[in-house]
C-alpha cells in the first residue's frame, strides 16, 4: 500500500486475519470459519484519528482487540513505530508484549462493565502507572489527580467507587486510565455509544481536545456515522470482515465510491425535517461472516450489482490519491454523498 | 381544533414509584395529545419518564406506584363512540385487557427481550389474535402469516415457527411489529423501536412503519432520544424533561425555531453530518426525581444557562403559546 509521509506512520496493519473456527458435534469437528477480520491492510499516521465504521458483525470490535493482541490474530502483521524503531506486535513474546502495552491503550464501549467495581478511582487510573513502574505513593496520587483534571473530573472523587458515577463520568475515568501511561496509540471502541446525546457531546469534545493536546494517534471504532465524521481525520468502512472504502473523512462523506458507503450515508437520520431526501433502502439482512455470499460480499444487497460481482471478490484499490475502495465498478459509478 | 380530531389526550399525568429508598415522582404533570392517523414524537433523554408514560397508557407500570391524572381515550368501535379515562380503569380488569394489544398496542426497544424465549414467534402472534379476533387457531395462523408477509418477514409459512432467539435483531423487530399490528390497533406506542438496530436495518423498519401507518390508518406515539429519527418520522413532537412536557410543536417549529433552553442546547449537541463545529452541551446531568429533593420552581433551572434569578426558582413555568400550535414552558417567554 503506497503511503504519503511514510516516516510518520505509527501503526501499520498488514494482511490481518482473524478466523474463528465453527465446531460442530461431539468431536468438535471444524466445519467452517467465521472470517471476522478478513485480510485487512491499513495505516494510521501520527496524531491522526482513523474512524472505523460498520454495522453488526462487520468485525470492527474484533479488529480493535486484535491490534492490541487482546485476542490473537490468526495471521498478519501489526507494525508499531516507537521511538524510531518498528516493532511487529505479532512477533512479541508475553513479557515484551506486556511492556509494549503501556504505549498502546484501549477504551471500551461499556462504561459499566469496563471498570472494576471493587477498585476506587485512584486504583483504576493508577493501575497502569503502578504496573509499568511509572509512579507510586504520593507521586502516583499527584499524577492521578492531574489526569482527573484533564478529563474534567473533580479530583476530590479519588476515593470513590465506580457505582457512584454516571455513564459519562465512568467513560472519563476509562479515558484517564488509558491516558495514564502516556500512550502513543489508543483504540476507542464505541466509547460514546452507550451515552445520552448531551453527554456524548461532552465526551466527544473532550476527545477532540485530548487529540490536539497530546497529539494522540487513535483508532475510533463506531457504528454512528455522525460521531465518526465528527472525530475522525480518515474513515475506513467495514463490511463483513473487509474494508470496502477508506479515505479522508470529507472524501468518504462527500464523494463515496462504494455502494455500501452510499447506502450507509443515506440511512443516517438527519435532524432536519427539510432534508427529506430520497433514501436508499437496502434490502435483506447484513451478510453473515459465517456464511458470506459468493464474490463481493455486498452483491446481494447492492443496487448496482452485475455478473462479475457474483463471481469475483473485488480487491481494495486506490481510486484517487489516498482514496481506497473495493468495488468492480467504482470508476464507473457516480454515487450520492451527504448533502450539506 | 375539534375534539374529534384527537385520539388520545393526556392531562396532568402523574406517576410516582414507591421504593424502599424513597419515592420517585417520575411523571409530574405531563400533558400531550395524539391526533388521529398522525404520529406524535415523544423526545427526551434517559430517565425523563417517556417509557413509563407509554406504559401508563396501557396501565402496565409495575406496582407499587401511584398514578394520577387523565388519559382520555376517544374510543370509536363501529361508530359507537365512548370517552374512556384509562387511568380510572382497573388495570387487571376486562375493559383495559380488551384494549391492550387490540386497540392500543406497543412495540419496544429490545425485540428479543419482548418475546418469550420459550415460545415461537408464531405462537405469540397467534395468541394475540385468539384473544381479540378469533378463537379459531387455523384462521389465526393464516392471519399471522399474512401480517408477517406485510411486514417483510422472509418466508412466513416456515419462519413463523422460529423462536425469537433464532432471529436477527431486524427480523425480531419485524415480528414484534406484526404482533402489535395484527389486531389493527388505532394507536401504536413505539418505544425506541429502532434504537440498537443497525442503521441500514433501522432505515428499513422506519420505512415499513410509515407504509403500514398509511395503509392501516393508525396513530403512532413514537418515543426516541434520537432527534434525527424524530425529524424523519413524526409530524409533531413533545419534548420531555424530568416528568414534564417542556415544549411542544411541529417538527418544523421544534427543529427550526426551538424555544426552550433545553431544546435549543440539545439540538446544538447533535453532531451533524457535514459540519465539524464544536458540539454544544448541557452542563450536569438530570437528577433523579426523588420526591423530597425536587428543585423549587422550574425543573430545568439548575442546568439552565438562561435562568432568571428570582423568577425561575420560585414557580413552575406555565405553558405559553409562542406561535400557533407551538407551546413552551419557560419564563423567558412569559
Amino acid at each position: 500500500m503506497k503511503k504519503e509521509n511514510s516516516n510518520k506512520i505509527v501503526l501499520e496493519v498488514k494482511s490481518l486475519k482473524k478466523y474463528f473456527p465453527i465446531e460442530k458435534g461431539f468431536w468438535k469437528k471444524i466445519t467452517g470459519y467465521i472470517k471476522a477480520v478478513d485480510n485487512l491492510n491499513f495505516y494510521i499516521r501520527e496524531g491522526e484519528t482513523l474512524g472505523l465504521v460498520g454495522e453488526s458483525g462487520c468485525g470492527k470490535t474484533t479488529l480493535g482487540k486484535c491490534i492490541l493482541r487482546a485476542i490473537e490474530p490468526t495471521e498478519g502483521n501489526i507494525l508499531f513505530r516507537l521511538n524510531g524503531d518498528v516493532i511487529d506486535l505479532t512477533k512479541l513474546d508475553k513479557e515484551p508484549l506486556r511492556g509494549m502495552r503501556r504505549y498502546a491503550q484501549m477504551v471500551f464501549q461499556d462504561p459499566y462493565g469496563s471498570l472494576d467495581p471493587r477498585m476506587s478511582v485512584l486504583d483504576i487510573i493508577g493501575e497502569p502507572l503502578v504496573v509499568n513502574k511509572i509512579a507510586r505513593g504520593e507521586e502516583l496520587k499527584k499524577k492521578v489527580k492531574s489526569l482527573m483534571e484533564v478529563v474534567e473530573l473533580n479530583p476530590e472523587y479519588l476515593g470513590r467507587y465506580p457505582h457512584a458515577f454516571s455513564g459519562g463520568q465512568r467513560q472519563r475515568i476509562a479515558i484517564a486510565r488509558a491516558l495514564a501511561p502516556n500512550p502513543k496509540f489508543i483504540v476507542l471502541d464505541e466509547p460514546v455509544s452507550a451515552l445520552d446525546v448531551s453527554v456524548q457531546a461532552q465526551i466527544l469534545n473532550l476527545l477532540q481536545d485530548l487529540q490536539k493536546e497530546f497529539n494522540l494517534t487513535s483508532l475510533f471504532i463506531g457504528h454512528d456515522l455522525r460521531t465518526i465524521e465528527h472525530i475522525s481525520d480518515r474513515v475506513a468502512v467495514m463490511y463483513v470482515g473487509k474494508i470496502v472504502e477508506m479515505a479522508e473523512t470529507k472524501e468518504v462523506f462527500l464523494n463515496p465510491t462504494h455502494p455500501y458507503t452510499e447506502a450507509l450515508l443515506s440511512a443516517v437520520p438527519k435532524p432536519d425535517p427539510h432534508l427529506k431526501m430520497k433514501r436508499i433502502i437496502l434490502s435483506g439482512e447484513v451478510a453473515s461472516p459465517a456464511n458470506p455470499p459468493s464474490g463481493c460480499y455486498f452483491h446481494p444487497r447492492c443496487r448496482y450489482a452485475k455478473e462479475p460481482c457474483r463471481k469475483e471478490s473485488p480487491k481494495l484499490e486506490e481510486i484517487n490519491p489516498g482514496h481506497y475502495v473495493s468495488c468492480h465498478f467504482a470508476k464507473e459509478l457516480s454515487l450520492q454523498g451527504i448533502v450539506t | 381544533m375539534e375534539d374529534n380530531d384527537f385520539l388520545l389526550e393526556v392531562n396532568n399525568l402523574k406517576l410516582r414509584f414507591i421504593m424502599t429508598e424513597g419515592e420517585l415522582q417520575v411523571v409530574d404533570g405531563f400533558n400531550f395529545k395524539i391526533k388521529k392517523n398522525k404520529t406524535l414524537g415523544l423526545a427526551g433523554e434517559t430517565g425523563c419518564g417517556k417509557s413509563v408514560s407509554a406504559a401508563a397508557i396501557l396501565r402496565v407500570n409495575p406496582p407499587p406506584r401511584i398514578l394520577e391524572g387523565e388519559i382520555l381515550y376517544h374510543q370509536n368501535i363501529e361508530n359507537k363512540k365512548k370517552n374512556i379515562n384509562l387511568v380510572k380503569l382497573d388495570e387487571q380488569g376486562k375493559e383495559i385487557r380488551d384494549i391492550r394489544g387490540n386497540e392500543i398496542s406497543m412495540i419496544v426497544q429490545e425485540p428479543m427481550l419482548a418475546f418469550s424465549p420459550l415460545h415461537t414467534v408464531g405462537n405469540q402472534i397467534i395468541e394475540a389474535i385468539c384473544l381479540h379476533r378469533t378463537p379459531d387457531k387455523e384462521e389465526a395462523r393464516e392471519i399471522a402469516i399474512d401480517m408477517l408477509e406485510r411486514v417483510g418477514f422472509p418466508d412466513p409459512p416456515k419462519k413463523i415457527d422460529a423462536y425469537p432467539w433464532q432471529l436477527s435483531g431486524g427480523l425480531c423487530q419485524r415480528a414484534m411489529i406484526a404482533m402489535a399490528l395484527v389486531c389493527r390497533p388505532t394507536l401504536l406506542l413505539a418505544d425506541e423501536p429502532t434504537t440498537g438496530l443497525d442503521v441500514t436495518i433501522q432505515a428499513q423498519i422506519l420505512d415499513l412503519m410509515k407504509e403500514l401507518q398509511a395503509k392501516f390508518g393508525m396513530s403512532i406515539l413514537f418515543i426516541t432520544h434520537d432527534l434525527g429519527v424524530m425529524a424523519e418520522m413524526v409530524e409533531d413532537l413533545v419534548i420531555m424533561y424530568l416528568g414534564e412536557d417542556i415544549e411542544y410543536g411541529s417538527t418544523e417549529d421544534i427543529f427550526h425555531r426551538p424555544k426552550h433552553p433545553y431544546t435549543v442546547n440539545l439540538l446544538k449537541s447533535l453532531p451533524k453530518l457535514g459540519s465539524k463545529r464544536r458540539l454544544g452541551f448541557i452542563k450536569g446531568i438530570p437528577p433523579l426525581p426523588w420526591v423530597d429533593s425536587l428543585p423549587l420552581g422550574c425543573r430545568f433551572r439548575p442546568r439552565c444557562p438562561d435562568a432568571i434569578k428570582g423568577v425561575c426558582d420560585k414557580e413552575r413555568p406555565p405553558a405559553i403559546e409562542v406561535e400557533k400550535g407551538h407551546k413552551v414552558r419557560c419564563f423567558l417567554y412569559a
